[in-house]
């Protein structure tokens, strides 16, 4: 059901240790991670009994999101791996451990920038959890010192090597709260857009991906696991409460440059321990209930599987044509390029390299990482980067260049972009796009 | 978090729970919510102006008819339960349009899609306490296929209400309620002829329930006496009025049509069962997404452990219609023909639901979050199953379909909304079904003089051409989907290799974003050259 990074890390575990262990087995009463290692049980990282804490394996290893998303050779599945490795350091009563969650954390934020939930947990934990003040500042200090050490390369060395700001994220987030730039995955509307605006527009949208995120089936599970926890909070559960917490509320400058619900992946594996959470409290005085576990988790299959056939229903043929469309502009023209099929082109550009475009010897794809939604915007942009070449799409919904409908639906008006070849000619069955050159002494004369 | 926050947040949970109790203690009002609640949804995914489609439209004429001459017109479909009812509803109103109406008959099926949850709550009362049958009644009406089925203005909803009223007064202790049933199944097989089935289904309960009865059999033909009183009257109306004897009362003759192609040879029957089982197999499946998957499975092991009595007319039910649907599924897959087991899921679904929450304390809460999640996982089907924007491009073909083709292939299920775009812009209303002379575009199905699909007949565009000429074959409509053969495909997107047909529509060039879908003229001189070389 997918051979992806997360399915590979699974089964590799399993493979390795005796004890069938995953990432998700956090939820064990008894975690042991590897006997032969002496790294023996501890009866620490305790949420549910280890059957239950099997289904909180399974109920991750099925869950349908991480599934797709880990066949895409994405960075989450790496990023959850060190974040829960981290989370799970946290929480060990044993405060050698600390230290390693705060080079798990390191990882997870060389990862994805979302690590930045691990510290500002680690920073939480020492301070419930150390009694002694000067102690925990130190270990504190000395966590965070590892933690810099190995973000450093990064995001700290690479960037002042390359004459770049530091932590270039957090620019990226400014400019955009600032309203000075649109993003495609944030992008709603013409209209200009308040701050304030921006940032409850990716409230709204955080909050509408925790359900997206909770489809199949977690939505029926976790909300019971989180009544039930509430009703019983000691150290580890607020943990589990504090990471969810904190993990939303650093998500939400993320959204307003990206606009995807894998942005919240990370909070899966503790929807999973909410869910099991409250699965032993429904099922912990009943009978018969490794019947109702096993029919449960064949219930889970079902919706997980259905679940990916419906966004795996895609046409092969037409994504084989544009790719060979993609080909065919990287073999036949020379210049700079903007406009759709953006991966295609870049895919199959030899000896590509990156700077402000994807450009070769011959080639040059321009991409304005933001909504194209007006002709002087479309033309003002394509000044500044020389474009010659203009790729459009027919009959697809325009994302990126809403634009180009407006641009087809009225050529005539635009005699200075040119067509200059129509992928008809090509013989494609499925795929349908035309190439415009921009005509720039008939666009001066305007 | 100290003590004091931790009291603070359990006794806000338990105030929660009591407020949630003052629902469970009224039904009443728990029911007025819950059916507010489905009746928003439906609204939220109604799309009132795609018009109805083939077998709503058929019943659509039939109520016309009914309500403008106040007799029993000829009916030439299987099921007129539905469009009686309907007639009813029609003659209240005065619309002008054909629109109007089919909007009006897609509301009645949502609202009474909606009112189903007041028997299969009083169905579930007679196995659970009031808050886990308000569940029920929640999980029926939240479910998406039945959400989608009420907008089409087809017979299912009507038919599961009085099913499912059928079933609840069945169980009743008042005996004379249980004769009701039989009277309420009538009206049911009037709606659906697999009514017919759930006439079997309780005339065996009957006699399970009633075996230490001496008078049963006396009792048993009150029963029949009654379902035939009701059923009869209506078969004689429309023997009547079809002048044809019993022939067209499906329901008489749905053992004829079910046996007819099983008792040919033996390859034919392995072959029509197989087909039933893994269609079979297909729609249970579908069926138990988006949640049922979660606990109709464990629920059957707690029907089967179940002491109470009444759990045999689940057992029953379930197994005779399964046993039946794989006969109807091996001629006709869709899904609708099972809508009527979905209460029986929902009643299945609760024996899981209070299997896992009886013993806790919060349970009242706790049923809250399933429905929740259930809503929601509802919700989100609905959402990424719409296709409305593609539906809406489909009705601005149709138009164009009626003002500028004549004859053409049918390319269905596209084409069926060529007809209503026909009718709402030709028609006045209220009009009589004979009085109206279709003259839209004619989508051809069959060779001429015989029941042979043209498509499966013809092997390439040219046989087709050949095969449909003789009946004014002047376009050719393909839009390359799989439901198409190989050849019409070919065209869509070969187009230039077919010199004798001329390309007068192309949706891409229409600024179309879903539906792709070229028109082409048929040149039949170019065509008759063509073949000569």
């Amino acid at each position: 059901m997918g051979i992806g990074f997360h399915e590979f890390t699974f089964l590799k575990y399993c493979k390795k240790n005796k004890d069938f262990q995953t990432l998700s087995t956090l939820g064990r009463q008894e975690v042991y991670l590897n006997k032969d290692n002496d790294y023996v049980s501890k009866k620490s990282a305790t949420f549910v009994k280890e059957k239950y804490a099997l289904i909180a394996a399974i109920l991750f290893t099925l869950e349908s999101n991480l599934i797709e998303n880990s066949i895409f050779g994405q960075t989450e599945p790496l990023f959850i791996l060190f974040g829960l490795a981290s989370f799970y350091f946290i929480i060990q009563k044993n405060q050698r451990y600390q230290l390693l969650a705060f080079i798990f954390a390191g990882l997870a934020f060389d990862t994805r920038i979302n690590g930045i939930v691990l510290i500002v947990l680690l920073f939480f934990a020492l301070t419930l959890k150390i009694k002694n003040h000067e102690s925990s500042i130190k270990k504190l200090v000395f966590g965070i010192a590892l933690f810099l050490l190995i973000i450093s390369p990064v995001h700290i060395i690479e960037p002042i090597l390359h004459d770049k700001p530091i932590f270039p994220f957090i620019n990226t987030v400014t400019v955009t709260i600032l309203e000075e730039q649109k993003h495609y995955s944030t992008y709603e509307s013409s209209e200009d857009t308040s701050s304030s605006e921006i940032i409850l527009n990716a409230i709204k949208n955080e909050l509408s991906h925790i359900i997206r995120i909770s489809i199949p089936y977690l939505i029926i599970f976790f909300p019971i696991g989180i009544i039930i926890s509430l009703k019983n909070i000691d150290f580890k559960v607020k943990m589990l409460f504090l990471i969810s917490i904190i993990s939303l509320i650093l998500a939400i400058p993320q959204y307003t440059v990206s606009n995807e619900f894998r942005n919240l992946f990370f909070l899966i594996p503790f929807l999973c321990i909410f869910s099991v959470i409250g699965i032993q409290k429904l099922t912990e005085k009943t009978e018969i209930k490794n019947i109702f576990l096993i029919l449960l988790v064949a219930g889970l299959i079902l919706l997980s599987a259905n679940f990916l056939r419906e966004r795996y229903d895609i046409d092969k043929e037409y994504f084989l044509e544009k790719d060979d469309f993609g080909k065919y502009i990287v073999d036949n023209y020379d210049g700079n390029i903007s406009g759709n099929i953006r991966l295609e082109i870049i895919r199959n550009m030899p000896d590509l390299k990156l700077s402000s475009s994807h450009f070769n010897d011959k080639l040059a794809y321009f991409d304005p990482g933001l909504t194209i939604d007006s002709i002087p915007q479309l033309m003002k942009y394509s000044k500044e980067n020389m474009i010659d070449y203009l790729i459009i799409e027919e009959g697809v919904v325009q994302k990126h260049y809403p634009i180009f409908n407006e641009f087809l639906m009225n050529k005539d008006q635009h005699m200075y972009l040119e067509e200059v070849f129509d992928s008809n000619k090509l013989d494609y069955k499925k795929f349908n796009a035309k190439i415009f050159k921009i005509n720039w002494e008939l666009y001066n004369e305007r | 978090m100290s003590v004091n926050d931790r009291t603070r947040i359990s006794s806000l949970i338990y105030k929660i729970e009591e407020k949630i109790s003052f629902f469970t203690d009224n039904p009443v009002i728990s029911l007025f919510v819950i059916g507010v609640i489905a009746l928003g949804i439906r609204v939220l995914f109604f799309e009132p102006e795609i018009p109805i489609r083939q077998d709503a439209n058929a019943y659509f004429w039939y109520a016309m008819d009914m309500s403008i001459l106040k007799y029993f017109p000829v009916s030439a479909h299987a099921n007129d339960g539905w469009p009686m009812v309907l007639s009813g509803i029609f003659s209240i109103f005065n619309f002008s349009t054909y629109l109007d109406y089919t909007i009006l008959q897609r509301i009645t099926t949502m609202i009474i899609s909606v009112v189903t949850i007041i028997p299969i709550y009083y169905l579930a009362r007679k196995f659970f306490q009031p808050s886990y049958a308000l569940v029920g009644a929640a999980l029926f009406v939240f479910e998406p296929h039945i959400i989608q089925n009420s907008l089409l203005g087809l017979t299912e909803p009507l038919y599961i209400i009085l099913g499912i009223s059928a079933f609840s007064l069945f169980l009743s202790e008042n005996k004379k309620l249980m004769y009701c049933s039989f009277g309420i199944i009538a009206f049911s097989t009037l709606v659906r002829a697999e009514g017919i089935i759930l006439f079997g289904i309780l005339a065996i309960l009957f006699f399970v329930f009633n075996k230490r009865n001496k008078k049963i059999i006396s009792k048993f033909f009150i029963a029949i006496f009654i379902f035939i009183i009701i059923f009869g009257s209506m078969t004689a109306i429309k023997a009547n009025a079809n002048n044809d004897g019993l022939e067209s009362t499906s329901a008489l003759n749905i053992v004829r049509w079910a046996a007819n192609p099983i008792t040919g040879n033996e390859e034919i029957k392995t072959d029509v069962v197989v087909n039933g089982i893994e269609t079979l197999s297909k729609r249970i499946a579908q069926s138990m997404i988006p949640y049922f998957a979660l606990f109709v499975p464990f629920g059957l092991i707690l029907l089967l452990r179940d002491e109470n009595k009444n759990k045999l007319l689940i057992i029953v039910s379930i197994v005779i219609y399964l046993i039946a649907l794989v006969r109807m599924l091996s001629i006709v897959s869709d899904l609708r023909l099972m809508l009527i087991l979905y209460p029986l899921f929902a009643i299945l679904s609760l024996y899981t639901i209070q299997y896992l929450t009886q013993k806790l304390e919060l349970k009242k809460i706790f049923l809250v979050l399933i429905i929740g999640g259930c809503l929601i996982l509802s919700f989100y089907f609905l959402y990424s199953d719409n296709n409305s924007e593609y539906e809406k491009e489909v009705i601005v073909f149709a138009n164009y379909m009626v003002d500028n083709v004549e004859v053409s292939n049918n390319f269905y299920p596209e084409s069926g909304l060529v007809y209503g775009a026909w009718v709402s812009s030709n028609l006045n209303f209220p009009s009589l079904s004979y009085s109206v002379e279709y003259s839209g575009p004619e989508l051809l199905d069959y060779v001429k003089n015989s029941y042979d699909y043209l498509e499966k007949e013809a092997e390439s565009v040219e046989e087709y051409i050949i095969l449909s000429r003789e009946q004014g074959l002047t376009h050719l409509v393909v839009d390359g989907t799989d439901k198409r053969s190989s050849y019409f495909n070919d065209l869509f997107y070969n187009e230039k290799k077919y010199s004798y047909l001329t390309k007068e529509f192309d949706s891409t060039k229409q600024g179309y974003k879903q539906y792709k879908v070229k028109v082409f003229k048929i040149d039949y001189r170019d065509f008759d050259s063509t073949l000569r070389k």
